[in-house]
């Protein structure tokens, strides 16, 4: 389905804040390596630095030491326009919050990140129309968010995430604020999906369930990420 | 449309048709400031053209002076009468005498006319409300209705009249015998400066009241329609001899109309603060908005939005709100200037002052003049305000970190 031939590549990342006038190192030389199409769950405790994690691979924070690459391009190193290029059109991001714009109706929702990087016209629209009936959002193209339940939002939120065809997937706690049984369905398509388009998957996720759903579990634990066999 | 404009528009008129009340109160604001700027603009641009009108009206566009009596003013005459932009010349004197009637006094300012000439200049006849020019001889005057009014003189009236150069004779102790007048008609131009103290009498009784010996104080020009007077006045100055030159009614009411503009530009000044408060408005709102869409901000820039798009974003919606409040406040002023007169003499009605409006402003009806440098430095003003009222919300929109504002409470 694209081109993400090559790998998401994370390399000795650290980063600290302060707080109370304290540094505090989250993340203390994270590596991660997410070939194309395979799927990685990181969980870890409250503050761990799981979604700072997400954010520096996102280009969304700036690490203090170490190297991001994605699709061989090195993100620290772009220029902001080119680094917004990169996350329009090679990142899709779900988050817990779902983050809809208001204003727009569902079908607007998923055309937005075609909008951002310059695409609109007839395979944009044929493309959202797709994923929403993939979601199963097809008849609800234009409901205004504000009329959707949580598990329906999230399933908007993921075609919106998909709309460009993105070669990795950042899903930053999707069912956190899903009820056990949509949570399910949420996930499913989640992985269902990025199957279909030959996404990476990195997931944040604190249910072991669906952490034991990727092709690789890691735990965040004193700013380090490590394996957990299956 | 680039995302940010669409975006933009979106959020001024979401899908679900529930416009903001912030985004109709703001609009309204700059509506009203710019609908009273548009009205207050153009009632004295109005008062400013009819002001104009009336001296062209009762002065010519040209006058050439010397500053004494000119003998050869004949030759001026037969110069410029040969001149295409000329319409019409005509000589005059002028002075002031005291006259008298029922033992009421008045000093009036008189002016001497060619009777034959004038009407190609000043057309008296028109002011007349009394009388005909054709009844004003050498033994006769016109008065202004205010002058006819304060010392009780009407048409057919009998006026007495002293003159300066009845002083020394007095100093001579010769009797003093005014002179008797007829009062051949009466007149009113509009024009106050006109109306208020003067009368008008042939050149020949005015060059006898003034010994002018057949000399004139002036000529009088009226050019033909879209000539350029400034131009004519020029060229005439080139080439008029001795001490004469010629001046045009933009020389001669030069501190009259830079008060008049002076008193538009001092209304637009106080006024424009009513945009100033609307754009104060649309910032607070859009700061509320900053603020509201914290995450959605940085949700925008985590889907390849850039901050410098963001910025573009909110001013746009700051643009499209002075664009939308100009546009109504601009349609609104045109109807009601439309209806002025009805809801002048209605409000004059209810409060009894009609008399007053007539007697003070001397406009029956009130005059608008649409200058479209007044529509465009309106326009632009709300605009550039309203724009730049957006930019402090737009540049802290753009200044927000996106995972800080993805993490917002």
């Amino acid at each position: 389905m694209n081109d993400f031939g090559k790998e998401l590549q994370v390399r000795q990342v650290t980063k600290s804040f302060v707080s109370g006038g304290q540094p505090i190192e989250v993340l203390k030389g994270v590596d991660l390596t997410v070939e194309s199409g395979a799927s990685v769950s990181i969980r870890g405790e409250s503050g761990s630095g799981k979604t700072t994690l997400l954010n520096i691979i996102a280009g969304l924070e700036t690490a203090d030491s170490g190297t991001v690459s994605l699709n061989g391009l090195r993100i620290e190193s772009l220029s902001e326009s080119k680094l917004a290029l990169v996350r329009g059109k090679e990142v899709g991001m779900v988050f817990q919050a779902y983050h809809l714009i208001p204003e727009l109706d569902v079908a607007e929702n998923v055309l937005l990140p075609a909008r951002i990087v310059g695409l609109m016209g007839r395979p944009q629209r044929d493309r959202a129309l797709e994923l929403l009936k993939k979601v199963g959002l097809g008849d609800r193209l234009h409901s205004s968010p504000s009329q959707l339940s949580g598990g329906e939002k999230q399933r908007v939120a993921l075609a919106r995430a998909l709309m460009n065809r993105p070669a990795l997937i950042l899903a930053d706690e999707p069912t956190g604020n899903l009820d056990e049984k949509t949570a399910k369905g949420v996930i499913g398509l989640i992985f269902d999906i990025c199957r279909d388009e030959n996404s990476s998957l990195v997931m944040v996720t604190h249910n072991p369930n669906f952490a034991a759903k990727t092709d690789r579990q890691l735990l965040l634990h004193n700013g380090l990420l490590t394996n957990i066999v299956k | 449309m680039p995302w940010y404009l669409y975006l933009a528009l979106k959020q001024l008129f979401p899908s679900d048709r529930r416009i903001s009340f912030f985004f109709l109160i703001s609009v309204c604001g700059v509506m009203l400031g710019v609908m009273i700027l548009v009205i207050v603009q153009s009632v004295m641009g109005g008062f400013g053209q009819t002001y104009r009108d009336k001296i062209v009206l009762t002065n010519g566009h040209i006058r050439i002076e010397s500053g004494e009596a000119i003998y050869d003013y004949q030759t001026v005459l037969d110069m410029v009468d040969g001149m295409a932009e000329v319409q019409g010349a005509s000589p005059y004197a002028h002075g002031v005498v005291m006259l008298q009637h029922d033992n009421r006094p008045a000093f009036p300012a008189i002016r001497g006319i060619d009777v034959e000439r004038e009407p190609s200049v000043v057309p008296m006849q028109d002011f007349l409300q009394l009388g005909s020019l054709d009844d004003l001889d050498d033994d006769s005057v016109l008065l202004s209705r205010a002058l006819a009014a304060s010392i009780g003189a009407t048409l057919g009236s009998t006026v007495e009249v002293y003159t300066p150069l009845m002083l020394d004779r007095l100093k001579d102790d010769e009797v003093l015998l005014p002179r008797e007048l007829l009062v051949a008609g009466i007149y009113e131009t509009g024009w106050n400066d006109f109306d208020s103290n003067t009368m008008v009498s042939t050149l020949r009784l005015m060059q006898e009241l003034y010994n002018l010996e057949g000399a004139v104080h002036g000529v009088a020009l009226r050019l033909r329609p879209g000539i350029d007077e400034a131009v004519v006045a020029r060229h005439l100055n080139e080439i008029l001899t001795g001490r004469k030159r010629a001046m045009t009614w933009l020389d001669m009411y030069e501190d009259w109309l830079w008060i008049l503009q002076l008193e538009k530009n001092m209304m637009f000044f106080l006024l424009i603060f009513i945009v100033l408060v609307a754009a104060f408005v649309i910032a607070i709102a859009q700061l509320l908005t900053v603020v509201r869409k914290t995450k959605e901000i940085g949700l925008l820039v985590a889907i390849g939005g850039q901050p410098r798009q963001l910025v573009a974003c909110f001013c746009f919606q700051g643009f499209f709100i002075g664009f939308l409040g100009t546009l109504l406040g601009i349609a609104v002023a045109m109807v009601a200037l439309y209806f002025r007169n009805d809801i002048i003499h209605g409000f004059a009605r209810l409060t009894g002052s009609q008399e007053v409006l007539v007697k003070f402003y001397q406009f029956a009806q009130l005059p608008a003049h649409y200058a479209l440098g007044d529509f465009i430095v309106i326009s632009l003003s709300a605009l550039v305000l309203t724009t730049l009222a957006s930019l402090v919300p737009a540049f802290r929109a753009a200044r927000m970190k996106p995972a800080e504002a993805l993490r917002s409470e």
